[in-house]
């Protein structure tokens, strides 16, 4: 099997991991509105377009690797995997060295955060420090190929 | 690590798209193999060598560093 023909047959996988994502970030969205004690249109809206890309990314990365597919049969033994663990070992030591460094800085200035907002914080920083090393270390490569 | 896998793969008139198939890893992962910018995992070696019918370590030899010595 070539190149190509691997590519047209993840195509409709694709689409449906699309579907799923958008639907589960829907779901999201109509849970926000719910709970909301006001504006639960706009509330909604913002939960599900929040969710849709994270959404719409898992369930596109589940269903290219489901086993007895076209995928990759050994993805633990890619290089990507390499890298996502490296760009996943160095991100949590970031955080560690963040989270210690805000709990020094909260316990001398006995400032008081929510704990929502430094949760946030720390998970936004973590995903984009994770992000941004795969960026850095594809970049790096993608030179590599002939 | 070092290795002659482009070489190999070259004489044989195999794409790295076709290697990786048959190795069932992707393609970049040849690619950085042949670039001598990732070491295969044990049991991906082995495949390698079973794929070009070759022992291991005429595959993949070991540089100065990895036994050990005071790099050049």
């Amino acid at each position: 099997m070539n190149v190509t023909s691997i590519r047209a047959s993840l195509r409709p996988r694709r689409l449906l991991g699309i579907g799923l994502g958008l639907a589960g970030a829907a779901a999201i969205g109509v849970m926000a509105a719910l709970f909301a004690d006001r504006d639960p249109a706009i509330r909604g809206l913002i939960f599900a377009l929040c969710f849709a890309p994270p959404f719409v990314a898992l369930c596109v990365l589940w269903l290219d690797n489901l086993p007895g597919t076209d995928s990759i049969e050994y993805p633990e033994q890619s290089v990507e995997h390499q890298w996502m663990q490296q760009a996943m070992a160095a991100a949590f030591g970031d955080l560690m060295i963040a989270i210690s460094l805000v709990t020094v800085v909260l316990g001398i200035t006995r400032i008081e955060i929510e704990a929502a907002a430094v949760l946030v914080a720390l998970t936004v920083t973590g995903l984009a420090d994770v992000s941004l090393r795969i960026v850095r270390v594809t970049r790096r490569h993608s030179g590599d190929a002939e | 690590m070092n290795n002659d896998l482009r070489e190999r793969r070259a004489a044989r008139g195999w794409s790295q798209a076709e290697v990786a198939a048959a190795l069932g890893v992707s393609r970049q992962s040849v690619i950085s193999i042949e670039k001598g910018h990732f070491d295969p995992s044990l049991p991906l070696a082995f495949r390698i060598a079973a794929l070009f019918e070759a022992p291991l370590e005429e595959i993949f030899t070991p540089s100065p560093q990895d036994l050990g010595a005071e790099p050049a």
